[in-house]
């Protein structure tokens, strides 16, 4: 199937992840800063991104998905996020336009990795 | 009750045009609220003008005349379909839509068209009071739940265009169409409003103009324009009968051998609007459309046009070889979707065999013909539109939480969300456990098939035994997926504080209206739906069930303990949940196991979806083919007939 990115500094959700997307026949690499990830990035462009909001103790991942957009329009991102608890619900209310994160999909966690594995699944689907 | 009429259909229909251009989030909230008031106070209104009284008949108010504007519609309504199918490289449907513009064409130019007999334009009889009741209350509480679901919908899926002003100005043009089909009496009328409603559902399923979902829009489109085009046909041919296009006075008994051609092709309309077998594919793939979409169109009303078409004709057609295909078609259609129900592991799918199947029964009911099972019928038609319509709106809050509508992934729903749970036990319940109304009208039906000489009664009965011991399968398989319980964390806890205040809203009201409807059976059995049973069928020795509020009540308590104990049990954890012990090398929670050389897989230790035992596609073609070679013998039967 793909090779995908997962980017995510909370080791108990890469783990579980890794096991549903592997266990679909994808090949994973890991990162959990956002220099962990654009390096992984320039080795070998992947198919797919997986990210987290919250990187490197701010909301790095953010900036990482507009800017992963910006250079490679046609690399599909799934953004998992715990920002959600950070949030007003204004806030998140605020969060519904088109195009409010360059990102196919953004789900609050927690995800359940089979759920993460069948958005994957899909996705790299659609590109093949 | 012109005006009244006139008003309902119109003002959703402005309402829609006003919405179509407010761009900012909270007017838009302010108006669909406002608008969903009015539509259900002017449909409550309407209702209680009626009174408990017969049929009415009636013109537009203050001398208004509908002139060439139907034909005008269809000729719109044309345009759109041929455009819409150039844009996307469509044959089929503009096709079949120059066909009914065709016919409609040809009888205005050559003069054939007759006019209206005054004062008879609307029927509005108690029939037509169950419809507008649910289109007015269920409908608005759906738009309403489409503000806060819409929301969750677009903030996970940034990528997809916002077309939410488009969205929310259909589904009230849906409507103000939907209320204009169920008081119409002249049929040319009821056809526009039915293609406006099969324009609205194309719409909506192709919501996100991805390549999907707008093959799946043009699947229901060109299935319900091949019944539009049966509808058409049957106009043509029944302008040559003395009044022919006037429903009551075309079903006020058995039909002649003249009208039955035309009335096979209104009830292949009827089966093709009502997703029945071999059409039901197009029903699947509108699951693709966002969920208050299939809660409005796909389940509560607008497959109902179908069924409510087939119980308008079915005093015309009982008794009669065409009627007793339309029942088997419904029947049989309800035993292989049921079947085919208990294979299918995505929630929103299940949900729609099961509205398939209900809607099978309803057709079964109607082509029968008689006062305890047009009973059944119209029982069944408000109790799926309250329970079902409740389901499809809870699954599309679940849906927005956990991203997902594999049944699997609602383990444990009474931990995780435990609120909604007991919402979704609560339209579970009315769907299949006593004393809610569809078991009630299923019992009814399972009477009166006994009445039913021949092997047919048996086989029906047959047909019905074994096709909701099948629903019951499906549907227990969900409740204990509800009901499970396991070990959540703090985290976990807090995503039932994101759903919106209008999904609560929509889904409370929904939940409480299943409850206090089920609590007022007798009433509304003896005041609406028993009387209307008897017009329909005169039959001096047939008494309805009466029932004691206070005992329907009390077993609805007595069910509702259950809940409440399960509620109290998730907030105060007095025991410890764990997850099933397997002997091996767990990896994560959730029975990830490693495997002896290497690999990991997800242990289960269940089969509930008969996987090598029943195929589903194949259960699902046996009964396209079963009931579409009854289809063409329905529409044969009624040539020969002639």
């Amino acid at each position: 199937m793909g090779r995908i990115l997962l980017v995510d500094d909370d080791p108990n959700v890469v783990e579980g992840n890794v096991v549903a997307l592997e266990a679909s026949g994808h090949t994973v690499t890991t990162a959990s800063t956002t220099s962990e990830a654009r390096a992984a990035i320039g080795r070998e462009t992947p198919d797919l991104v997986v990210l987290e909001a919250m990187l490197d103790g701010a909301t790095a991942g953010f900036d990482l998905a507009r800017s992963l957009a910006s250079e490679n329009p046609a690399l599909p991102l799934i953004m998992l996020s715990r920002i959600d608890e950070h949030l007003t619900s204004r806030e998140r209310d605020s969060q519904d336009h088109h195009d409010w994160m360059p990102v196919q999909r953004f789900m609050d966690k927690p995800v359940a990795p089979e759920v993460l594995a069948y958005e994957v699944n899909h996705l790299v689907k659609v590109i093949h | 009750m012109g005006s009244l009429i006139v008003f309902l259909v119109a003002f959703p229909i402005l309402a829609g045009g006003v919405l179509l251009g407010v761009r900012n989030g909270n007017l838009r909230n302010a108006i669909v609220v406002l608008a969903g008031l009015v539509v259900a106070g002017a449909s409550i209104a309407t209702a209680v003008t009626f009174g408990n009284g017969n049929a009415v008949f009636f013109d537009l108010p203050n001398g208004l005349t509908l002139g060439r504007s139907l034909l005008a519609a269809e000729i719109a309504i044309a345009a759109f379909v041929v455009v819409v199918s150039i844009q996307n490289r469509r044959i089929l449907a503009p096709i079949l839509v120059l066909g009914q513009l065709a016919t409609s064409l040809y009888l205005e130019l050559a003069g054939k068209m007759p006019e209206v007999e005054p004062g008879r334009l609307f029927w509005f009889d108690r029939l037509s009071v169950v419809m507008v009741l649910i289109i007015g209350i269920v409908g608005t509480l759906i738009c309403v739940h489409s503000l806060g679901y819409m929301r969750g919908f677009h903030r996970s899926s940034p990528m997809i265009k916002g077309r939410r002003t488009i969205f929310f100005a259909l589904l009230f043009v849906f409507l103000g169409a939907m209320f204009g089909l169920v008081v119409s009496n002249y049929l040319p009328l009821m056809q526009v409003f039915w293609e406006i409603t099969t324009i609205c559902s194309f719409l909506l399923i192709g919501y996100t103009r991805t390549k999907e979902t707008t093959g799946y829009a043009f699947d229901a489109l060109n299935m319900n324009m091949l019944g539009g085009l049966g509808f058409s046909i049957a106009i043509l041919m029944l302008t040559g009968q003395p009044d022919g296009l006037d429903l009551a006075k075309l079903t006020a008994g058995p039909a002649t051998a003249a009208l039955m051609p035309a009335l096979a092709l209104l009830c292949l309309a009827g089966l093709t609007k009502a997703a029945q077998m071999p059409f039901s594919s197009w029903l699947l793939g509108a699951m693709y459309a966002p969920s208050p979409t299939s809660a409005l169109l796909h389940s509560s009303t607008m497959v109902k046009a179908g069924v409510f078409l087939l119980l308008r004709l079915s005093p015309a057609i009982a008794g009669s070889n065409l009627g007793m295909l339309v029942a088997f078609t419904g029947m049989l259609t309800f035993l292989f979707v049921s079947l085919v129900g208990v294979t299918e592991q995505n929630t929103k799918k299940v949900l729609a065999y099961s509205t398939i199947g209900s809607l099978g029964l309803i057709v079964g009911c109607a082509g029968l013909g008689s006062p305890e099972l047009i009973w059944a019928g119209v029982m069944i038609i408000i109790f799926h539109a309250l329970a079902k319509g409740l389901l499809f709106l809870v699954v599309g809050t679940i849906e927005n939480r956990f991203y997902t509508k594999d049944m699997e992934n609602f383990d444990a729903l009474l931990s995780r969300l435990p609120k909604v749970s007991v919402l979704a036990l609560t339209g579970i319940a009315g769907m299949f456990i006593a004393p809610f109304g569809i078991v009630v009208a299923k019992w009814t039906a399972i009477r009166a098939f006994l009445d039913i000489p021949g092997w047919q009664g048996a086989a029906l009965l047959v047909i019905m035994a074994f096709g909701s011991s099948l629903t019951i399968f499906y549907w227990g398989k969900l409740l204990i997926k509800v009901l499970a319980m396991r070990p959540v964390t703090e985290h976990e806890r807090t995503i039932e504080k994101r759903v919106s205040r209008f999904e609560w809203l929509a889904e409370i009201t929904l939940a409480l209206g299943v409850i206090v409807v089920t609590c007022f059976l007798g009433v509304i059995s003896e005041q609406v739906v028993g009387p209307y049973a008897l017009a329909t069928f005169p039959d001096t020795s047939q008494s309805f069930l009466h029932v004691d509020p206070v005992m329907l009540a009390t077993m609805v308590v007595a069910l509702l303990f259950l809940p409440a104990l399960a509620l109290w049990a998730a907030r105060h954890e007095r025991y410890d949940l764990a997850d099933f012990y397997a002997a091996g090398r767990p990896v994560t929670s959730g029975g990830v196991m490693g495997m002896a050389l290497g690999g990991s897989r997800t242990v289960s230790l269940r089969n509930y979806y008969l996987e090598g035992v029943v195929n589903g596609r194949l259960a699902f073609r046996a009964g396209s083919i079963v009931c579409g070679s009854l289809l063409v013998a329905l529409v044969a039967t009624g040539m020969v007939a002639r």
